[in-house]
């Protein structure tokens, strides 16, 4: 186990980005009420339009990709763990600090790809959020309409909070990583 | 088999599948994304698409784009188009163009049995390997990483999702008129609707208006039919005035919390009332709707110069008739006077017994 605090702050704060991002994909953001009823998430969408089931093209694009970002989300926080409770700071850190690194370079990716997602979800919720009154032959026929609530992880999401959180991550990553290699340095001058 | 063999099967395979998906020929491997096809096709199954004949009945792929197609089922075909429905779609797709359909659907692998496969190919291959997995790997990992995220990335997009439409998945309710009349017994307003995921729950309110009058009418709602009961006197008030049509207005609560608000212009028919003589009789018929009052004059006389009249005022009920007879006199008149369209009309018959004269 690593026992340098600026190790440990890096792992904290990268489990708790990866928990924030992964509650972000898991939970809903929106639930609706009135005509539409149901909720909206990356992973998951379950919602009735006029008692009928609703089905997306573009829901299910968003589920497959965000199946995929929650894998790698998973594997960010697997990795963090290894490297933490694991890792000998002598031996083995560089080559878990590899992976460490590459989840992160890959969270950096990941990011574009989930506000795409987020994008594409909110323009789908947008399509949904309508009034569907409408004036036909027989007159003009006036729905109650849907009341749209955001759910936390819209907030934690329209707000970038995961940006703030990944940047801490990686710049805490680079501090410990930069602090552990300038000790071994040292150390090896000093034992030299 | 070594190292650079399987990436060289693993590149001719990719390569083979891009240029088919790129260049439009009639092979390709997809996985299946989201639930229109349920039961026969699910999320995640793996679809072989081979060859294009296919027929009424079959399962095609169809394009809307290098990265986005559709897999349905075929319910049409015609010279230049085909339509498609996904088995768990409520409504068709959009006519497709022939040139549009990638290939008919060969076989399916459940995606129970391929990625159980793929993962006991996995897993087995880690545990033989565990000591290479394990150090070569974690030596290799940021790049491994970001490679392994690439691939799947590039995986997912180049097998693109099987889509389909979204015009097909929102259907708003509706309802419509089918007819509307005037019951030429009663004078109800029938007005009947076409209902589509919409019925009527009860009718709240409704008027009857015209230039000159409106009222609250009583109503009747059976399923799709309302029955605006609309008095005769009404009638017979626009036919005093002068209106030839009038409004029904409707207010309705209909289901899924939904109102109609609905605006009708009636136009019922006004007809003069028909006089028929037969030898010494004249009939007077009323075929409207409403009751028609009129002043009736009979003239009579057994030489000329000496005329008896009689005048009396009659009321006509709806499709109601009146014989008056005109006989013992040698020469006799009928005049009835009575409004119309709001104009007074007197029509006169002659009924002239001695034709010497």
């Amino acid at each position: 186990m690593i026992k340098s605090r600026s190790w440990t702050a890096f792992a904290a704060s990268n489990i708790v980005f990866n928990l924030l991002y992964m509650f972000c994909l898991v939970s809903p953001l929106y639930v609706f009420f009135g005509d539409v009823v149901g909720h909206i998430g990356f992973v998951e969408y379950n919602v009735m339009v006029f008692d009928e089931p609703f089905y997306s093209a573009s829901m299910d694009s968003i589920r497959t990709f965000a199946s995929f970002l929650l894998l790698q989300s998973i594997f960010s926080i697997v990795c963090t763990i290894f490297l933490y409770f694991w890792a000998d700071e002598g031996k083995t850190l560089k080559p878990y600090a590899g992976i460490v690194f590459g989840g992160l370079a890959a969270s950096v990716a990941c990011m574009g790809i989930l506000y795409g997602c987020y994008h594409l979800l909110q323009m789908e919720v947008r399509s949904l959020a309508v009034n569907f009154s409408h004036e036909t032959s027989a007159g003009k026929i006036v729905f109650s309409g849907s009341n749209v609530i955001r759910q936390p992880a819209d907030i934690i999401l329209s707000n970038h909070l995961l940006l703030p959180a990944l940047a801490s991550s990686i710049i805490l990553f680079v501090y410990a990583y930069t602090k552990h290699s300038s000790e071994r340095v040292e150390k090896s001058e000093a034992s030299a | 088999m070594n190292r650079s063999k399987t990436y060289l099967v693993f590149f001719v395979l990719v390569t083979f599948f891009l240029v088919c998906r790129l260049t439009g020929l009639p092979f390709g491997v997809f996985i299946v994304v989201g639930k229109s096809m349920e039961p026969t096709l699910y999320a995640g199954d793996l679809v072989l698409v081979c060859g294009k004949d296919y027929g009424v009945g079959d399962i095609v792929v169809w394009s809307r784009g290098v990265f986005s197609h559709v897999m349905h089922r075929v319910v049409n075909v015609s010279s230049s188009y085909i339509i498609t429905r996904g088995d768990n779609n409520p409504v068709d797709d959009p006519p497709v163009p022939l040139d549009a359909v990638e290939g008919r659907m060969v076989f399916h692998v459940p995606r129970i049995y391929w990625m159980a496969s793929v993962l006991t190919f996995f897993g087995v291959y880690v545990f033989l390997n565990r000591k290479h997995v394990v150090i070569e790997s974690f030596e290799k990992a940021s790049s491994t990483v970001l490679l392994t995220m690439t691939l799947i990335m590039f995986s997912l997009i180049v097998f693109s999702p099987i889509m389909y439409p979204n015009a097909a998945s929102v259907r708003v309710p509706s309802i419509h008129l089918a007819s509307l009349l005037v019951d030429g017994g009663t004078g109800d307003v029938i007005i009947k609707y076409s209902l589509d995921g919409l019925w009527i729950e009860n009718v709240t309110g409704c008027m009857v208006y015209s230039k000159s009058y409106s009222i609250r009418c009583p109503v009747d709602s059976v399923n799709d039919t309302v029955f605006v009961h609309v008095p005769r006197e009404y009638y017979s008030m626009l036919n005093e005035v002068g209106e030839r049509s009038f409004f029904v207005r409707l207010n309705a609560s209909l289901s899924h919390n939904a109102s109609l608000l609905g605006n009708y212009i009636v136009y019922p028919v006004f007809s003069r009332l028909r006089i028929e003589r037969l030898n010494s009789t004249v009939t007077v018929f009323n075929n409207n709707i409403f009751p028609v009052k009129a002043n009736v004059t009979i003239y009579s006389a057994e030489k000329v110069g000496g005329w008896d009249v009689d005048s009396k005022t009659i009321v006509l009920g709806s499709g109601e008739r009146i014989v008056f007879d005109l006989g013992g006199k040698r020469f006799s008149y009928f005049q009835i006077s009575y409004m119309f369209a709001g104009k007074p009309v007197t029509e006169k018959v002659q009924v002239t017994f001695d034709d010497k004269v």
